[in-house]
């Protein structure tokens, strides 16, 4: 009995682990230093960078660390190489180690990627940013063999990449076709074109190309342009996402079971990368024109509250699982670094930030230790 | 073409439709089964069982694939798709060998089609057939198979499968199949002459050229040798013709069908001696021509005559070498006595040759330095200012922002006179025009992502100032520029194509004319343009050669004509730049800069210490016809940027510092082995950004000093001067 109490001991954790604060871990892509950046956030001590993990080959080329996704069970991270020769890559980490597991090559400057749930397939937009203005592609990487086994053709610059609750549906907005694609991820053929067009929302019928639209007037008022599209969660999940047009400076809310706006949340300049909390209370813009972040209610619709981060050009926003923080990049300008933001979702204000690599970017949300309520 | 519609074949070809998104509307399967998520969990329910086309799944079979366990049961839960797919041991296109010519297309589904096996080497229907393929050679998209250029490629297939055992989310098993695409099919064949005599005892190489249509040549086509005087003379399949007695040969080349017939005539061999000529005593690295005089028995000179040559050392350790070309080209990279053996028609002859060390080493003296050690530097560009003063421009990368402007007017003593900011991140390239009175710097990585170039005013060259920044459709960054007369040519990353804009008025600069290469994955890097012809380096498709203006070509500055294009297996065309030396020798100089290779093997862990690649030398004497003569090749190492001048080459070859060589003369073989380097300096610092550690990135003699920009140290100003010793005679 003695020894069964010794080894209870010796197994569980003692007073001052259970009083341990919350350690919350990020990756961070800084896409003109061709490094990724692991932090760490501790309340109460703030941010600290404990790795900047060099990505790329060519020194001479800036090779374009632009998108950062953790695996869903946290042993993997990726990041997408954008600019490439001139196709880019898609580079496979171990998390942790941060030790290269294996590469492959995508299409045309690949950015933002989803995972299915069981983290077998990656999605990444093929967003061909600076090419001659042709209908892109989403790569579907095989996780394992980390091969691009298909690519699915759906429309003018790709953007924002995610896949839904259940795995069974991809969601990519267009930036240029202003457009919503949803891609069935049984049989990885799109499934669904939703038009976005300010005033003109709806599913498109099946002969829907994958160009441009025909008469579009170029004006801020009369695109979305939209460049993020954010599956719902919690009651939401699998029934609407969120589509961040960042022209017109609104979010839609689309119902993918009527295939109609549900709802339009008005936002400042810009609204660009799009977070749900896990429990799908919270929508968090960034306001990339803006210098900010707002936070939507998703019960009432409210504004929450919008704020201002510490540096410009703000780009990526992640919530830790338990939704109690949001993980901010800026990119920044120049020879000005990037910075990350930590917002307390509870008081609505920025706490802590700290200075990364140049143009940061790309972010996702690793671990957390101890785990807390819905973590890793 | 479409296959015998059998049942079977007619649903994978609907699945193949469907998945291709062909042209064609859009196929189902009849009884298809609807979409349904897959499991996310052992647990889940089973989906509901869709009638399928096919029968249930068959029994395990003896493959690691089909070995799973008693899937009609246990993969109740995945999809029909899914659940066939377990059967799956082999994925295969029909054809086998699937060939596509370049620039033409195979509709997946009709001319190709893809089909999955059972164990028993039955099809397998209903089950989804991923396919991707995106390579040089060839690419598959919206349903269509294209070839671009000839060669070999790999197309990647795969289907989801229950995993073996028969719980969790569906696995994914791959297969590939080869692609081949080939030229256009051979339309002629033409023998070339080889200009000599058919003598009995000699060995004659003779080349058949396969022709298209159009008149290209197909290079890697294979072409049968055939003699039907087997007995007179032979040829083998490299096309080797031995002379053996004499008389009528025909010999006939024959590439895909087509054939070409050459009658000729073996001759008695009436040489009795070889003279062999050249000269006695050389420097390594000298090329000597050696000549041959084949004579009869009476001592008259044999014309016609087919030579060949060979060379031996006399050394006996291993530290010799040398080479001798077929055109009597001699050339050795270390010193010793060599014999240079001519074989005309059997016969032969030699000579000897006595190689010193060449003794062109020199020291090269850092004279001045201007350390940058707060970003990363890139190009530079010297010149004098309309002051009178002399300056240095250099750019900065990754998060620079800035173009640096140095005053060398006193080289020792580099002074950092100001520095011009910019909405990039990388600033990679500063030209300044050739009267010193424009620079234009290039942007990338902008805050809107909407780059272009800035054109600076040097009416006071120490401050310049921005007087334009033009954007236009070079929203994706510029890499590279080069100025000639009134218009700046400009390498773009959004289209890979040149972008010639007229920059005479230098606050309205304008696009007047683009020119690109029509090839998937094309990627650009640089250009330099020098009398009316532009070098184009474009990476994996080779160096292209464009009257600008040169005008026999017809072409103009705003509407390029290509002349030529040259590419290597290297691939990684990264700088190319023309230079005639004192003898008259003309050659382009070309650099590959290559970072992804197995041999990219980084010192320190650092990635820019991987980078390999080196120097070709082409002759450029007939810039329609360019033909790789040397190399300069530093093992172990990169070349970047170069210059050359006063017959001396200067390359900063990233992490083998600043190199210097001797391109005096006619150039054969690798220089760097010859002795032809005659300084070299690591250009590392213990107080640069990553200490210790050379990356030279871009050199240029001025006035007499070699300023070179390094990556992780800034600028250094090195003087050569001769090394003491013994004078060579």
């Amino acid at each position: 009995m003695r020894g069964f109490a010794l080894l209870l001991a010796l197994l569980l954790p003692g007073p001052s682990a259970w009083a341990q604060a919350p350690e919350y871990r990020l990756y961070v892509a800084n896409e003109s230093s061709d490094l990724v950046s692991r932090v760490v956030f501790t309340p109460g001590e703030g941010l600290a960078v404990e790795k900047e993990i060099p990505v790329g080959i060519m020194p001479g080329d800036n090779d374009g660390a632009h998108g950062v996704s953790v695996s869903p069970d946290g042993q993997y991270w990726y990041v997408t190489i954008a600019h490439g020769t001139p196709r880019g890559h898609l580079w496979k980490f171990h998390a942790g180690p941060d030790t290269l597991v294996g590469r492959t090559r995508l299409g045309l400057f690949p950015a933002t990627m989803g995972i299915t749930p069981d983290g077998q397939f990656l999605l990444a937009v093929n967003f061909n940013l600076h090419g001659d203005m042709v209908p892109s592609d989403v790569s579907v990487v095989y996780t394992p063999e980390m091969i691009e086994v298909t690519r699915v053709r759906t429309c003018l610059m790709p953007h924002g990449s995610r896949v839904g609750a259940t795995g069974s549906r991809h969601y990519s907005a267009c930036m240029h076709s202003d457009r919503l694609v949803e891609i069935d991820l049984e049989s990885f053929e799109v499934s669904a074109r939703f038009d976005v067009t300010p005033g003109m929302e709806a599913l498109e019928g099946a002969g829907a190309g994958d160009g441009d639209h025909a008469g579009h007037a170029a004006t801020d008022a009369s695109v979305c342009s939209p460049t993020w599209v954010e599956p719902g969660a919690g009651a939401r999940a699998d029934r609407v996402v969120y589509v961040a047009c960042n022209r017109n400076q609104e979010i839609l809310e689309i119902d993918t079971e009527r295939w109609e706006v549900s709802r339009r949340f008005a936002t400042g300049m810009a609204p660009y990368n799009l977070e749900v909390t896990a429990g799908g209370e919270l929508l968090i813009a960034t306001l990339k024109g803006e210098q900010a972040v707002a936070v939507f209610d998703l019960e009432t619709g409210e504004e929450l509250g919008r704020i201002a981060t510490s540096r410009p050009v703000t780009h990526g926003v992640v919530a830790s699982p338990d939704g109690r923080y949001a993980f901010v990049s800026n990119e920044s300008a120049g020879s000005v670094p990037g910075s990350l933001d930590v917002i307390d979702l509870e008081a609505l204000a920025l706490v802590d930030s700290i200075e990364l690599q140049h143009q940061s970017g790309g972010i996702d949300f690793w671990s957390v230790t101890p785990p807390v309520r819905g973590t890793r | 073409m479409t296959r015998p519609a059998e049942s079977v074949a007619v649903a994978v070809l609907a699945l193949l439709v469907a998945s291709c998104g062909g042209r064609t509307s859009r196929a189902t399967v009849t009884n298809a089964p609807p979409p349904t998520p897959p499991p996310a969990t052992e647990t889940a329910p089973p989906a509901e069982q869709p009638e399928t086309p096919v029968v249930d799944p068959a029994p395990p079979a003896d493959t690691g694939a089909a070995a799973a366990p008693d899937l009609a049961v246990s993969a109740r839960g995945y999809s029909a798709a899914v659940r066939i797919g377990a059967r799956v041991v082999d994925v295969r296109l029909e054809p086998a060998e699937v060939e596509v010519q370049a620039g033409d297309s195979l509709a997946m589904g009709e001319d190709v089609e893809i089909v999955a096996y059972d164990a028993d080497g039955d099809r397998v229907a209903g089950i989804r057939i991923l396919t991707a393929l995106d390579s040089r050679v060839a690419v598959l998209e919206e349903g269509f198979l294209r070839g671009v250029v000839e060669g070999e490629a790999e197309l990647r297939m795969a289907i989801q499968a229950p995993p073996a055992s028969g719980t969790g989310p569906p696995e994914v098993r791959t297969f590939t199949a080869p692609v081949r695409v080939v030229g256009h099919p051979v339309a002629s064949v033409e023998i070339d002459d080889p200009g000599v005599r058919f003598l009995t005892g000699s060995v004659v190489q003779l080349r058949a050229r396969a022709l298209t249509a159009d008149g290209g040549e197909r290079r890697t086509v294979e072409v049968e040798w055939r003699s039907d005087m087997g007995h007179l003379a032979t040829v083998d399949s490299r096309g080797f013709l031995h002379a053996l007695l004499p008389g009528e040969v025909t010999i006939t080349a024959r590439a895909e069908g087509i054939e070409a017939a050459s009658s000729l005539e073996v001759e008695e061999n009436p040489v009795a001696a070889v003279e062999v000529s050249g000269a006695s005593r050389a420097r390594t690295g000298d090329v000597v021509r050696f000549s041959v005089v084949p004579r009869d028995a009476s001592g008259a000179e044999v014309a016609g005559v087919p030579t060949d040559f060979s060379v031996t050392s006399f050394a006996e350790r291993t530290n010799s070498g040398a080479s001798v070309y077929r055109d009597g080209a001699f050339v050795a990279e270390r010193p010793g006595l060599y014999r240079v053996v001519a074989n005309a028609a059997g016969r032969t002859g030699q000579a000897l040759i006595e190689v010193v060390e060449r003794g062109v080493e020199h020291d090269a003296i850092v004279v001045g330095r201007g350390l940058v050690s707060d970003r990363p530097s890139s190009d530079l560009w010297a010149f004098t200012g309309a002051d009178g003063r002399d300056y240095v421009y250099t750019g900065t990368h990754d998060g620079g922002q800035r173009m640096l402007v140095w005053d060398v007017t006193n080289p020792t003593t580099p002074v950092l006179t100001a520095f011009v900011e910019v909405d990039a991140r990388v600033v990679n390239d500063v030209k300044v025009n050739p009267e010193g009175t424009l620079a234009v710097i290039t942007r990338e990585g902008a805050r809107d992502r909407r780059n272009g170039i800035i054109v600076l005013d040097l009416a006071d060259p120490a401050h310049p100032v921005i007087a334009d920044t033009y954007i236009g459709d070079l929203t994706g960054g510029v890499h590279n520029v080069f100025f000639a007369g009134d218009m700046l040519y400009a390498i773009h990353n959004g289209t890979f194509d040149v972008h010639i804009l007229n920059i005479s008025d230098p606050g309205r600069v304008v696009e007047v004319g683009r020119w690109g290469i029509d090839s998937p994955g094309k990627y650009l890097h640089d250009i330099w343009v020098v009398d009316g012809l532009a070098y184009v380096s474009y990476w994996n498709n080779g160096v292209y050669i464009l009257d600008v203006g040169d005008g026999r070509w017809g072409g103009v500055p705003a509407v390029p004509v290509e002349v030529s294009h040259y590419a290597y297996p290297e691939g990684n065309t990264h700088f190319a730049v023309p230079y005639t030396n004192a003898d008259g020798h003309r050659y382009l100089f070309v650099g590959d800069e290559i970072f992804d290779c197995e041999d990219c093997v980084s010192r320190n862990g650092h990635p820019g210490d991987g980078s390999r690649g080196f120097v070709h030398i082409l002759d450029l004497e007939d810039p329609e016809n360019l033909r790789e003569v040397a190399r300069y090749e530093v093992p172990e190492a990169g070349a970047h940027n170069l210059w050359i001048e006063d017959d001396r080459m200067y390359v900063a070859y990233y992490q083998a510092g600043l190199r210097v060589v001797d391109v005096s003369g006619e150039l054969r073989g690798d220089l760097y082995r010859q002795g032809r380097e005659m300084a070299w300096l690591p250009t590392g610092s213990p107080d640069g950004l990553v200490p210790n550690s050379p990356m030279a990135w871009g050199p240029q003699l001025f006035k007499g000093n070699i300023f070179v920009s390094d990556l992780n140290s800034g600028l250094w100003v090195v003087r050569l001067e001769p090394r003491r010793k013994a004078p060579v005679s």
